[in-house]
């Protein structure tokens, strides 16, 4: 795994940086495991064991249900080639009633609206990937066709009894913050509460400079045609646990849910931030990491998407860099892998150099987004003010109500 | 040449024969080199006018009644050749000179020299050192510490690279740095097995292209530094080519090349810990002594000759012989930027 990532680096440089970091994180585990607690690790005959006691189940299965050994299918990652399967979901899902502001859904999903706010309207372009030198197309469809899944990177406290009063506070700064600033449109609290900020047929300015294509349309610039759904945690490192509760992938997984039968959204147009995000200045990926290899998509009851292809680089030519990896998780180079793999083979078929091939595409790129109009959009992604979020955080949080000054005045 | 912009760290191969540095600017690598010797002449005013008028560096040295000129670096292999004096080297066999009492100070002088368009407080500065000969109990403590203590003088932030490991980082990123180096310096050569970026196995034969000088020079009565001179201009491996001198220089090459062959094949088949490589790797060939041409096919004969324990998918000549140790060191430095 480490050689094969190392192997799509081109820089030399960035691929001794990452084999280096790779080396000192293989050397800190091996020296956990070589604890003398850790036998059992380094024991084959353990190994050895648990691998009977799963295989016999498996094997005793299949054997019952058909009355021959039926080899399973492989499992093979979703692929550009393989969106012929949307997953589109069939479960009807209604809104059973709004009470006091409050939304219930029939799939037990309740939406907070006292913060929602209208914003512009959208403008829908895509464009048309599978026809070569195809123009930019205006949707006639109004609804959103995608989710990017984002983190909030706003000051967080320890998800504790003894801190409630705090946590909602910075909840209640964060979700004025989101509001003024048409960052989202929905967003989930520490506490699973799910809260409408800018209208689902407005644009929200969430994915900034972003890209991501379906089986037909390649969209550019995701805050004009997917929803923005943020949970309220700060982006770890994609090898890392990611800070979420319980309660928010539950009503996470609730609210896509909902947003995907309401608007027909097939599963592969759900994709995190880190995989959308574009840095088309320098002709980098990756310009935004929340959620780059740990998004629990499964929770979400969505299929593993980090093994799409990223489109970015197959469709646009686009690269990534140093920073780029040490922020991303492994499963998140899936899709990278799969993207270069397919990149290779469209250049060896057209006998040129992927290097050549990557930079018809960039112009691809070019010729698109300087067709794209001009919208009204903060000049700054709201995420690039997370200093100045977090300062007024920080500044309020000083005057925040903590347990005892609020015991003080009760 | 002053650069507009700072380079983020400096490369250093501090070799027996040359000190090169390698900076980086504008995403371009560049290169300068001195040689690592000085030439001393007494000091006359007629000598001293001469110099200032050819715009010769030299340093002036000693008391008033007897003080002598030191030519450094490039200008002395010239001055060595006209005043029929054997040049004097800092280091001998890749580490200090023993034999000479003005080593780290020519030393100190030659660096200062190399990297004083870059120089700034903290610059991270990666240096070649040598590995430890094959079957010799000598070791590099003494050496590396000094040239550590001369950057440090220099206010920069000194770090030690293997000298084979940096000619991997320098030429070896296709295959992930997972190969062979060998620098074919003056007074080592030193080989790296290098494998993901790892240092598996490293070490050094101490017979180079001094060796083939100094040997060369005791049969033909020619002075070292001549011989040396001569190797680099117009010396082809298994040329025909009738003088005396070339003879020489074949039958040594052949014996260096047998010795590095040799040992090579008794440190890879005696290796304890070498790591499974699933597939062939390749070995890169770099330093002052692999610029005759007919060397890298010569060595490979030999190579193929041994029965080498390592499968090898090529061997091939660095893209810049000269500069690959110092390349490879500025990698290194990058890489932990």
């Amino acid at each position: 795994m480490i050689e094969r990532r190392a192997s799509q680096i081109e820089d030399p440089v960035a691929k001794l940086r990452f084999l280096r970091e790779s080396q000192a994180k293989v050397e800190a585990v091996e020296g956990v495991l070589s604890q003398p607690k850790y036998w059992w690790v380094r024991s084959k005959k353990v190994w050895l064991g648990l691998l009977v006691l799963l295989a016999l189940p498996t094997v005793t299965l299949m054997r019952s249900t058909s009355g021959n050994v039926v080899i399973p299918s492989t499992i093979t990652p979703t692929g550009f080639k393989k969106l012929n399967t949307p997953h589109i979901p069939g479960e009807k899902i209604w809104l059973v009633e709004t009470k006091a502001g409050v939304e219930t859904w029939s799939n037990g999903l309740h939406i907070d609206t006292k913060f929602r706010t209208p914003n512009r309207p959208r403008q829908r372009y895509a464009w048309n990937w599978r026809q070569a030198n195809a123009p930019l197309t205006q949707l006639t469809e109004r609804n959103p066709v995608g989710i990017v899944f984002h983190t909030t990177e706003s000051m967080l406290e320890e998800l504790d009894e003894k801190n409630n009063r705090r946590l909602k506070y910075l909840g209640e700064q964060l979700m004025g913050y989101i509001q003024r600033h048409h960052a989202y449109h929905y967003v989930i609290d520490r506490f699973g509460r799910v809260y409408r900020i800018v209208e689902e047929n407005d644009a929200a300015f969430h994915a900034g400079r972003s890209l991501w294509a379906d089986d037909k349309w390649a969209y550019i610039s995701l805050n004009e045609t997917f929803l923005g759904v943020s949970f309220e945690t700060q982006t770890r490192s994609g090898d890392e646990a990611p800070i979420i509760s319980q309660a928010q992938i539950d009503a996470g997984r609730l609210l896509t849910k909902m947003l995907r039968a309401r608007y027909k959204i097939p599963a592969y147009n759900c994709a995190t931030h880190a995989q959308v995000s574009i840095n088309p200045g320098m002709f980098l990926i990756g310009y935004h990491t929340d959620w780059a290899g740990n998004f629990p998509f499964e929770e979400m009851e969505l299929p593993d998407n980090y093994a799409i292809p990223l489109p970015s680089l197959l469709l646009f030519g686009f690269n990534y860099d140093g920073t780029f990896f040490t922020a991303t998780g492994y499963r998140m180079w899936n899709g990278i892998v799969a993207a270069e793999d397919q990149l290779r083979a469209a250049a060896k078929q057209k006998s040129i150099s992927v290097a050549q091939l990557k930079a018809q595409l960039r112009n691809d790129y070019r010729r698109l987004s300087a067709l794209m109009p001009e919208s009204p959009a903060p000049t700054v992604h709201p995420k690039d003010k997370a200093i100045s979020l977090e300062k007024t955080n920080e500044a309020a949080a000083e005057n925040a109500p903590t347990e005892s000054t609020l015991e003080e005045k009760p | 040449m002053k650069h507009s912009d700072q380079t983020p760290a400096v490369g250093l191969d501090v070799g027996t024969s040359r000190i090169v540095a390698a900076s980086q600017h504008d995403g371009q690598f560049h290169f300068k080199s001195q040689l690592n010797a000085f030439v001393e002449v007494p000091w006359s005013k007629m000598t001293e006018a001469s110099l200032r008028r050819e715009g010769v560096p030299f340093v002036v040295h000693g008391e008033a009644t007897a003080k002598n000129i030191i030519v450094p670096g490039n200008e002395s292999s010239r001055f060595s050749d006209l005043l029929q004096v054997e040049a004097r080297r800092p280091m001998n066999r890749g580490v200090l000179n023993p034999s000479e009492p003005e080593n780290a100070v020519m030393l100190k002088n030659l660096i200062e020299n190399l990297i004083a368009d870059d120089r700034r407080k903290g610059l991270p500065i990666f240096y070649s050192i040598p590995a430890a000969p094959l079957g010799a109990e000598e070791n590099v403590t003494y050496h590396d510490a000094t040239i550590n203590q001369i950057i440090r003088e220099l206010d920069c932030e000194p770090t030690p690279i293997s000298e084979g490991l940096a000619v991997v980082f320098s030429e070896l990123e296709e295959t992930n740095f997972s190969g062979v180096g060998v620098s074919f310096g003056g007074g080592l050569v030193n080989v790296c097995l290098s494998y993901l970026a790892v240092p598996v196995l490293s070490f050094s034969v101490a017979k180079a292209g001094d060796y083939i000088d100094s040997s060369a020079a005791a049969i033909t009565g020619e002075l070292a530094t001549r011989i040396r001179l001569a190797k680099e201009e117009s010396f082809q491996i298994n040329g025909n080519q009738g003088d005396k001198l070339h003879q020489v220089l074949n039958v040594y090459y052949d014996e260096m090349m047998r010795a590095v062959v040799n040992g090579l094949r008794e440190a890879f088949s005696n290796a304890r810990s070498m790591p499974k490589i699933g597939k062939p790797i390749p070995m890169i060939l770099s330093g002052g002594s692999t610029m005759p041409k007919g060397f890298r096919d010569r060595f490979e004969k030999l190579l193929k000759e041994s029965e080498f324990p390592l499968p090898l998918s090529e061997v091939r000549m660095a893209q810049n012989p000269l500069n690959s140790t110092a390349k490879g060191a500025l990698v290194a430095a990058l890489a932990e930027l």
